[in-house]
């Protein structure tokens, strides 16, 4: 399973119960940057631009 | 055979990699009762008791950041079951999921050394084991 790096966009408190703050770079597992992306306490993946592929 | 990478292994805590992670290590037990008994023609005999297992991890400690020791101190100050996986990582690899109770975290700063963390995770509940 892949650990996604993510940065925070705002305060979050961890299960631990420690205030993680905004600005904060975090390795998660998927399921929990579903979750944080879900909450809006991560920024949406950016899409990458198509390549030109000629024919 | 396909070996590799320890470094690949990861354990997280609550659904964060526990940072600055330098060991890391799952032990499973399975504890045996005794069923010897006159008919047993003086060999011992055993039947399975109770699985249990534990994890624990050591690093380095971290100045600022608070997946690292910070997290596991939160763990320690709730005294909650936290939710651990420990994690091969690697896309053929083994995930073992369980809820542990942090038992022991040991700080230490020697001087000229890096500051370190130890600890340790008694496992509780069901164990489960998926391929990544």
């Amino acid at each position: 399973m892949a650990i996604i790096k993510v940065t925070l966009l705002k305060g979050w408190e961890h299960p631990a119960g420690v205030k993680m703050k905004a600005g904060e770079t975090i390795k998660v597992l998927p399921t929990l940057r579903d979750e944080l992306l879900e909450g809006g306490y991560i920024a949406a993946p950016k899409k990458q631009a198509k390549k030109n592929i000629k024919k | 055979m396909a070996v590799f990478n320890g470094t690949n292994i990861a354990v997280t805590l609550g659904g964060t990699a526990v940072a600055h992670a330098t060991e890391c290590s799952l032990s499973l037990n399975q504890e045996t009762i005794e069923v010897t008994t006159k008919d047993s023609s003086g060999m011992r005999e055993l039947i399975p008791g109770l699985k249990s297992g534990s994890i624990s991890i050591s690093g380095l400690q971290e100045v600022a950041g608070s997946a690292g020791v910070k997290a596991l101190a939160g763990a320690m100050n709730t005294g909650a079951a936290v939710a651990l996986v420990f994690d091969q990582v690697e896309t053929s690899g083994e995930k073992w999921t369980a809820n542990g109770i942090l038992t022991s975290l040991e700080l230490a700063g020697g001087t000229e050394d890096a500051p370190t963390y130890s600890a340790s995770f008694e496992l509780t509940g069901t164990i489960t084991k998926a391929s990544t």
